[in-house]
């Protein structure tokens, strides 16, 4: 089983993936999150914190009861707690956009002590790539947040033979690695035709997979069976890491 | 005969003597004006154009020099972490740090792998 310490015992969590590089494959791991969520047909609420995001490459172009939220305000993310307080949702699933470090870091950093008392607890979900910068962006926001949220790794393989050294090797990457637990887990390849028209009629690899979206009949059946192969094989990585993706109360009973 | 007198009361008895330089009261504003370079010179003719007090340069020079050796005041000492207030946080230490400005670091081993450039 995956290890993440103190993942127990929270009635709320929020879900977020670390803005900062962009172009890793944030969204599409939100994208898949909120899936895997309606797959188990877990509550949650969708929360597209990114404003720079255009509206195809959104989570409300997949989602379209995703809220559009602007962190860039006094309070801005204090919409966590006003949803989770209010019984809104016990999940909250935010894709954050670059840019929201030092907001998130200052809000952290102020209402850290009151999370716990509220039965709140955080996950950051950090994608890296091959690309080290990737790496140093989920570097900086755990060197903010420290311990104050769990952390769920997603290695992204955006290349058929991705070289993860940088993030596998580098003396920084396994400090964190030693002295904050995160879970690590991996996304395949995907193939970039299948992921563009997934994006194009704003549909899930799910949805082409089972053939519920409209434009499944369109493609060859490859497309089909590989659609199927990616939402499954991640579902069951995504599986592993449900501690870090459900409230306590939820683990292991849906 | 009576008994000797304890030094401390005694201390506490005998009255306070002047200062005997007359440079005494001014030894703030002297030793500012030197960290600000002037010379002796300059501090001698500041202190006549601004407090009529004639003084020779080299006056103020015994002066600066007898303050250089008497001891500074020492600080307290640091208290021991059982002794510290309770009122003052402790910066608690961090965890995971990463500078961003120093970069990623591979190992020998790794960077051997890596393709070279031509």
């Amino acid at each position: 089983m995956l290890n993440n310490s103190n993942a127990h015992n929270f009635k709320k969590r929020v879900v977020f993936t670390t803005g900062g590089k962009g172009g890793v494959g944030k969204t599409g791991v939100s994208l898949a999150i909120a899936d895997w969520y309606q797959s188990r047909q877990v509550p949650f609420l969708p929360l597209d914190l990114d404003t720079e995001n255009k509206a195809l490459g959104s989570l409300r172009h997949y989602f379209p009861e995703t809220q559009k939220v602007n962190i860039h305000t006094d309070a801005g993310l204090d919409v966590f707690l006003s949803i989770l307080a209010d019984g809104q949702a016990d999940i909250i699933l935010a894709d954050m956009g670059g840019g929201a470090g030092i907001v998130t870091h200052q809000w952290f950093q102020f209402m850290k002590d009151d999370f716990f008392q509220l039965g709140i607890s955080f996950t950051a979900v950090g994608v890296i790539t091959p690309d080290p910068a990737s790496v140093e962006s989920v570097l900086t926001w755990a060197s903010n947040l420290e311990d104050r949220v769990h952390y769920l790794i997603i290695e992204n393989s955006n290349t058929s033979s991705p070289d993860f050294t940088y993030w596998q090797q580098s003396k920084q990457a396994q400090a964190f690695r030693n002295s904050l637990n995160p879970v690590v887990i991996p996304m395949e390849f995907r193939l970039p035709e299948l992921e563009r028209i997934a994006r194009q009629y704003g549909v899930t690899l799910r949805a082409i997979g089972t053939k519920s979206a409209p434009v499944a009949s369109q493609l060859q059946i490859a497309h089909i069976i590989r659609a199927q192969r990616y939402t499954q094989r991640f579902a069951a990585q995504l599986d592993l890491a449900e501690t870090l993706l459900l409230p306590s109360h939820l683990t292991q009973t849906v | 005969m009576p008994p000797d007198p304890d030094p401390k009361v005694l201390l506490d008895q005998l009255p306070h003597r002047h200062a005997r330089s007359k440079l005494e009261p001014y030894s703030v504003l002297i030793r500012g004006l030197r960290q600000k370079r002037y010379t002796y010179q300059e501090i001698a003719d500041t202190l006549g154009q601004h407090y009529n007090l004639r003084v020779d340069p080299s006056t103020v020079f015994d002066f600066c020099k007898r303050h250089r050796k008497e001891p500074q005041p020492q600080l307290p000492p640091v208290p021991t972490e059982q002794q510290q207030s309770p009122s003052i946080p402790k910066v608690p230490k961090k965890r995971f740090h990463y500078d961003p400005d120093e970069g990623l670091t591979l190992p020998d081993e790794a960077l051997n792998l890596k393709p070279k450039k031509d």
